[in-house]
């Protein structure tokens, strides 16, 4: 059996994107990032469904230009199995990315259980398909022909790949940037992979998909280790990494206002996120204590921003008397001159 | 005009997927690199020259068997480049691995370079094979690479520090050692049944990436400062 330049290019491509999952398992079993048990789920359904496509990807484009005497449903077992399993992989990345932003596992599985409708009817074409090839047929030198209604397969993968994006830039506009989450590192290399599967006669599409997992992983560390769930804020063990940024003088913060509630309702995190300059550092240091820091020392700025965050503050418990008042307590600190700049965060965050 | 063949397009490929997972890694890491450890930066000088070993692989590719004059010269820039890159971060990752297993230590730059002979050595012999042609060389007639038969003396200090990577991770967490062996074998099946195919800079970020989600399971600081 003698391979063709495509089945040679695809095979490597298909063998690296197999390699990649199989080591991110391993990496993820051996250590489960928090206790986020749906989270872990799906990201390893989404490991399982690449590598599946992966595997069936590479045997389908093997077998190119090999001439066998397999009857068509046979010949096109591999290329259906590649196929569905695109679509379950932009399906399930959806149903992940959805959870990770949201937290809410009834949400997911609403999200779930209306999106779902179309990859059950792929499904079932693609069943049809392997006795009919109404969609997609092989030769039988496996050679892959694509009829009208494979396209409308191709395009639910793609309007499924695109759902997570609309999610996460629809969330960043209404919570504002999301810490260690790089989403041009997951859609550059899946657009990129996508377009050379679309106009090549290669297929990269597992690779993209398993380098943007990749990175998907190296988030979830990341978010897991500095961020809280609840806020959305970095948690208490960043104040670690600023430290260390003071005194080693990469960071030179001025002041430090702190927010102390009595009751900390998910309005007061969208009061922070709204009134505070973007380059401000929000750490939660507890459940209901809050420390900002910046490299501003003006009174001027420092009085504006208390003002107006107690003002808002004060405006919800006006509106909600009927609700635990959040009781905003704001007071803040200044860097002495003399007084260094890890001695103050350490004295701010201590405070 | 170039002569781009698909065995040639495979190799762009691998090293397109090299340069976007060293982006991607150089981007989830930053905060890494902003806390200054000496690992961090070995780690950063690693990604760095993978890149360069992709770039320069890519190019090589390109320009192989082109009819375009010049290009001979810049087969051989890059070709020297690649394989210096390529000495370099076998070396460096054998560095980079002993600070790890002794964390506990400060980093001994005395240490470094005899660690790092192996790899001082290849580079000698590869900027020598300008001027005596007995590893690899590009006709510059045809533009085309060719080795000779000392070729694999290329490969001794690789094979050294791979023997010492297997070691090195072993001590530092057995259950990512096979991932490495897998990487290595994998390399050396392909390279023998798909001569032509270059994934050399890939397979090195594939291990990198690895190295580091490992790395990233240890506490950020070696205690709370709190």
């Amino acid at each position: 059996m003698s391979l063709w330049p495509d089945s040679i290019v695809t095979i490597y491509s298909d063998t690296m994107a197999y390699i990649l999952i199989l080591g991110l398992i391993t990496m993820t079993n051996q250590f489960k990032v928090g206790k986020d048990h749906h989270a872990n789920m799906l990201y390893f359904r989404l490991c399982i469904i690449t590598m599946i496509n992966a595997l069936s990807n590479g045997i389908s484009y093997a077998l190119h230009h090999q001439v066998t005497n397999w009857p068509e449903p046979v010949r096109l077992i591999f290329p259906t199995i590649a196929e569905y399993s695109a679509l379950l992989a932009m399906f399930v990345w959806f149903l992940y990315i959805d959870y990770k932003l949201y937290g809410i596992w009834d949400r997911t599985a609403a999200v779930f259980n209306i999106y779902k409708i179309p990859v059950y009817v792929m499904g079932i074409l693609c069943i049809i398909n392997l006795f009919t090839g109404v969609a997609f047929s092989v030769t039988e030198n496996h050679i892959f022909v694509a009829k009208p209604l494979y396209y409308v397969l191709l395009f639910t993968v793609y309007l499924y790949g695109i759902f997570p994006i609309v999610l996460i830039i629809r969330y960043m506009k209404e919570n504002g940037p999301l810490h260690f989450f790089h989403i041009s590192t997951m859609i550059i290399p899946t657009v990129t992979a996508g377009m050379i599967t679309a106009f090549s006669d290669y297929s990269a599409r597992a690779l993209g998909f398993a380098i943007a997992l990749v990175f998907l992983h190296m988030s979830y560390i990341n978010l897991w280790r500095f961020e809280d769930n609840d806020s959305g804020f970095y948690n208490k063990h960043y104040i670690s990494y600023v430290l260390e940024q003071s005194k080693s003088g990469k960071a030179d913060y001025h002041s430090a206002i702190e927010f102390v509630t009595a009751n900390t309702p998910e309005e007061f995190y969208d009061i922070l996120r709204i009134e505070v300059p973007g380059k401000a550092e929000i750490i939660r240091m507890g459940e209901n204590r809050f420390l900002l820091f910046s490299e501003s020392s003006k009174s001027s700025m420092i009085t504006l921003l208390s003002s107006m965050i107690q003002d808002a503050a004060d405006e919800y418990d006006e509106l909600h008397k009927d609700d635990e008042p959040i009781d905003l307590v704001i007071s803040y600190s200044v860097r002495g001159k003399g007084e260094s700049a890890e001695d103050f965060v350490k004295a701010a965050a201590q405070a | 005009m170039l002569n781009i063949s698909d065995l040639h397009l495979a190799s762009l490929l691998m090293d397109a997927a090299a340069m976007f997972l060293i982006i991607g890694t150089m981007a989830s890491t930053y905060i890494y690199r902003k806390r200054g450890r000496m690992v961090d930066k070995l780690f950063f000088i690693m990604l760095v020259i993978d890149m360069v070993m992709a770039i320069s692989d890519g190019i090589t590719y390109v320009v192989d068997g082109a009819t375009i004059s010049g290009v001979g010269i810049l087969s051989i820039v890059c070709n020297n480049i690649f394989f210096l890159a390529f000495e370099g971060i076998c070396g460096v990752l054998a560095v980079y691995l002993d600070c790890r297993i002794n964390a506990d230590k400060p980093y001994s730059q005395k240490k470094a370079i005899k660690i790092l002979l192996p790899a001082i050595i290849s580079f000698v012999m590869i900027l020598a094979n300008n001027l005596v042609h007995f590893l690899y060389w590009v006709d510059l007639s045809t533009n085309e690479y060719y080795q000779y038969p000392l070729y694999t003396l290329v490969f001794v200090a690789p094979v050294i520090y791979m023997i010492y990577v297997i070691y090195a991770l072993y001590r530092i967490d057995r259950s990512i050692v096979w991932i490495f062996i897998v990487l290595i074998v994998v390399r050396v099946f392909f390279a023998n049944i798909m001569q032509g195919v270059s994934s050399t800079a890939l397979i090195f970020a594939m291990g990198l990436v690895f190295v580091h989600i490992h790395y990233m399971r240890l506490p950020f600081y070696d205690k709370e400062v709190l």
